[in-house]
C-alpha cells in the first residue's frame, strides 16, 4: 500500500470516529457533518447537511448557516471529502473490488437526486430521501431495532432494501453511490473545480501510460480529466503515476 | 455552442436553477389550508336555518391565523357572523361552524353557495395573507319542509388585525449573492483565474455564515439533529390524524380502566405523526374521564423529556408517550392503540 493511501485509510478513521463521537456522551452539536452519516444515528453529533436541507426546505427557511457551511466544505476541499472523510464513503471503497469506467451521464444521476430530494422534500413536506437513505439504513433502522424503537415493518424493509440495492451496485461497480447516486457527492461536486484542494497535472512528464485510470475507484482517466466534478481527490492516481506527474495540492490553482 | 462550452455551463446553470427553484418555493404563496363543506348536499327550507361546518385542514408544516369566512352569496347567507379560528395548528384540523338561513322568497333548486376564507400564515419573519374561494351547492326546498330549524347561541366575534406581508429581503439577497457567485465560477472557468471564483464564493461563505449565525440558525440545526422522529428517517409509517380511533374492542377496555392516569405526550412541531399521538390520548381521555393529559414540546421543554427518558442514546425521539410513576415509554406510533391499552394497564 502507497503513502497517500495509508495516509487516507487515517483520515477515514478519523471521519467515523467523528461521525460516532456522541459515544463521548456530548449530544448533538451545531457542527454540519462534511458527508453522508445520517444525524439520528444513536452515535452522531454532527448534523446531516442533506437531512437538514430537506428540513428546511420544509421549514421555509432561508438556509444561510447551511450555505455558509456547505460552501465552506466545497472551498475547502470539494469531493475531497468523499475521498478522505466520509464514512459512507470508506464503505464505498472497501468494496471497490472492480474499477470499471464512469459513465458520464449517468455521473450526473446525483445531481437528480439532489435536484429530486429537494423537489420531494418541497412537495410533501416531510424528508423522503431520509426514508430511502442508505447510510440513514446502517446509522438509524438497524441501531434503533436493537434499542426498541424500530420495528421490522414497511420503512424498515424499504430501508434494506435500498441498502441491499446500493452494496450490490457498490460490489459490481467500485464507487458506486459516490459516482452516480450520491445527493451529498452532488453538492460539493458544484465546489470541486475551485476546491483549494486539487489535483495538478504536470503534462510534461506524462506519457499518458494510464496507470493512474487502471487505478482511479471514480473510473476517471486523471492524466486526461484531473478537474472532473466526479473527482474525489483521493490521490490513488498520485500514487500510481511511476513519473511523479499527478500530485494532490492545496491552495489557488495556477492556469493549466 | 461546442460541447466544452455545454460542459462549462452545466454547472454554474445547475446552480442557478438551484437558486430560482428555492427562490419560488419559498415566494409562492402557497395555499397551506383545504376546506371542505359538512354535509356536503345540503337542504335548506325557504326562510329556515341550517347548521353546516366548514371543515379547515392544515395540511403544512406552518400554523395558519386568523381563519375567517367573508360571505359572498345573497340568498343563503349566515345568521350571524362566523367566528374566525384563531389558529389551525400544523396537520390539525378544525371547523368553523355556520348557522345558515335562506330568504323567505328565495327561488327552490339546487343554489350555487360561494364565500371566500381568509387567513394568514408566517414562514420564519415573512408573512402571507391568502384568500380562497370555497363553493359548494344547496338545494332550496319549500318552506312547507320540515328541514332543521334549529337555533344555536351566539358566537363571539373576533377582531382581526390586518397584518402587513413584509418583503421577503433575505431571500432576494440570498438570491443575488448566490447568482453573483454562480456568473464568478463561470467567468473564472473561462479565464481560468479560479482564485476570483474561490473569492467570490468565500465572501458568500462568510456573509451567510454569520447571518446565518446571527439569525440562530446553528441552534435551529443542532435542535433538528438532537430530535429524531420515528417518521420522518423511516423507522416507521407516519400516520394521520383522521386514523385516530379506538376499535369498540378498545373503547370498552378503556371504560373499564378503574384508577386515575395522568399521561404526558412528548412532540415537536415538524413532526408528522405527532398529531396522530395527540389525537389518541384525546380520544381515550374522551371516553374516560380517569386520563388526564398533557402535551409537550420537546423543542420548548428539553429537560423534561431528559428527566422523562424519552431520550435514547443522545436523540429525543417523537412522539412519545409516558405515563406518571411509569418507568416504560411507548415511542412512534405503530400499534399505538393496542401499546396504550397495554401501558394504561387494560390491554387484553
Amino acid at each position: 500500500m502507497r503513502r497517500l493511501t495509508i495516509v487516507r485509510r487515517g483520515t477515514q478513521g478519523l471521519g467515523l470516529l467523528f461521525g460516532l463521537f456522541g459515544i463521548t456522551g456530548i449530544g448533538m452539536t451545531h457542527i454540519l457533518f462534511p458527508g453522508l452519516h445520517c444525524y439520528a444515528c444513536p452515535l452522531a453529533a454532527t448534523v446531516c447537511p442533506i437531512g437538514l436541507m430537506q428540513n428546511l426546505i420544509v421549514f421555509g427557511t432561508p438556509p444561510y448557516f447551511w450555505l455558509g457551511t456547505i460552501v465552506a466544505y466545497g472551498l475547502l476541499a470539494g469531493r475531497g471529502f468523499c475521498g478522505w472523510f466520509c464514512p459512507f464513503g470508506t464503505l464505498n471503497d472497501l468494496l471497490s473490488f472492480r474499477k470499471v469506467r464512469i459513465s458520464k451521464s449517468l455521473s450526473l444521476g446525483k445531481f437528480a437526486v439532489l435536484l429530486a430530494t429537494i423537489g420531494a422534500a418541497w412537495y410533501f413536506t416531510d424528508t423522503i430521501f431520509c426514508k430511502l437513505c442508505p447510510a440513514a439504513s446502517i446509522e438509524a433502522s438497524v441501531p434503533y431495532l436493537f434499542l426498541g424503537v424500530a420495528k421490522v415493518n414497511t420503512p424498515f424493509l424499504i430501508h434494506m432494501g435500498t441498502l441491499a440495492g446500493t452494496l450490490v451496485g457498490m460490489v459490481l461497480v467500485s464507487r458506486f453511490w459516490c459516482r452516480y447516486l450520491c445527493p451529498m457527492g452532488g453538492l460539493l461536486a458544484l465546489f470541486n473545480r475551485v476546491s483549494f484542494l486539487h489535483l495538478h497535472l504536470d503534462a510534461d512528464r506524462c506519457t499518458g501510460c494510464g496507470a493512474c485510470a487502471a487505478r482511479c475507484p471514480m473510473g476517471l482517466e486523471p492524466h486526461v480529466e484531473h478537474d472532473d466534478h466526479n473527482c474525489i481527490k483521493c490521490g490513488e492516481c498520485v500514487d500510481a503515476c511511476h513519473l511523479d506527474a499527478l500530485s494532490l495540492r492545496y491552495g489557488f490553482r495556477r492556469r493549466a | 455552442m461546442s460541447a466544452r462550452a455545454v460542459r462549462s455551463l452545466a454547472l454554474p446553470a445547475a446552480l442557478v436553477v438551484l437558486v430560482v427553484l428555492s427562490l419560488c418555493a419559498a415566494a409562492a404563496q402557497e395555499p397551506i389550508l383545504t376546506f371542505s363543506v359538512d354535509p356536503d348536499h345540503a337542504t335548506i327550507a325557504a326562510g329556515g336555518r341550517l347548521e353546516v361546518r366548514i371543515v379547515v385542514e392544515n395540511r403544512s408544516t406552518f400554523e395558519a391565523d386568523d381563519v375567517e369566512i367573508v360571505w359572498g352569496d345573497a340568498a343563503v347567507v349566515p345568521a350571524e357572523e362566523p367566528a374566525p379560528i384563531e389558529r389551525v395548528d400544523p396537520f390539525a384540523t378544525d371547523a368553523i361552524r355556520l348557522v345558515l338561513e335562506a330568504s323567505p322568497d328565495a327561488a327552490e333548486g339546487e343554489r350555487p353557495v360561494a364565500f371566500e376564507v381568509v387567513y394568514s400564515y408566517c414562514v420564519g419573519d415573512v408573512c402571507y395573507q391568502i384568500v380562497e374561494a370555497v363553493d359548494f351547492a344547496i338545494a332550496v326546498v319549500p318552506p312547507t319542509d320540515p328541514t332543521v330549524v334549529e337555533e344555536v347561541p351566539p358566537t363571539d366575534v373576533v377582531e382581526v388585525p390586518e397584518r402587513a406581508t413584509p418583503f421577503p429581503w433575505p431571500w432576494v439577497g440570498l438570491g443575488v449573492a448566490l447568482i453573483a457567485a454562480g456568473c464568478a465560477l463561470l467567468a473564472g472557468r473561462r479565464t481560468g483565474r479560479r482564485g476570483v471564483a474561490a473569492a467570490a464564493l468565500g465572501l458568500v461563505l462568510a456573509g451567510a455564515l454569520a447571518y446565518g449565525v446571527a439569525r440562530n440558525q446553528h441552534e435551529q440545526a443542532q435542535g433538528i439533529g438532537a430530535v429524531l422522529c420515528t417518521s420522518c428517517v423511516g423507522i416507521e409509517e407516519a400516520r394521520s390524524v383522521h386514523e385516530a380511533r379506538f376499535s369498540p374492542a378498545g373503547v370498552d377496555a378503556l371504560r373499564a380502566l378503574d384508577v386515575d392516569v395522568e399521561l404526558t405526550v412528548f412532540y415537536a412541531e415538524w413532526c408528522h405523526s405527532c398529531p396522530y399521538a395527540e389525537a389518541m390520548v384525546e380520544r381515550a381521555a374522551e371516553v374516560t374521564d380517569r386520563i388526564a393529559y398533557t402535551f409537550v414540546d420537546v423543542e420548548v421543554d428539553p429537560a423534561l423529556a431528559a428527566e422523562r427518558g424519552v431520550i435514547r442514546s443522545g436523540r429525543t425521539v417523537v412522539p412519545a408517550i409516558v405515563r406518571a410513576g411509569a418507568d416504560e415509554v411507548l415511542f412512534g406510533v405503530e400499534d399505538l392503540e393496542r401499546r396504550l391499552l397495554e401501558l394504561l394497564g387494560v390491554g387484553r
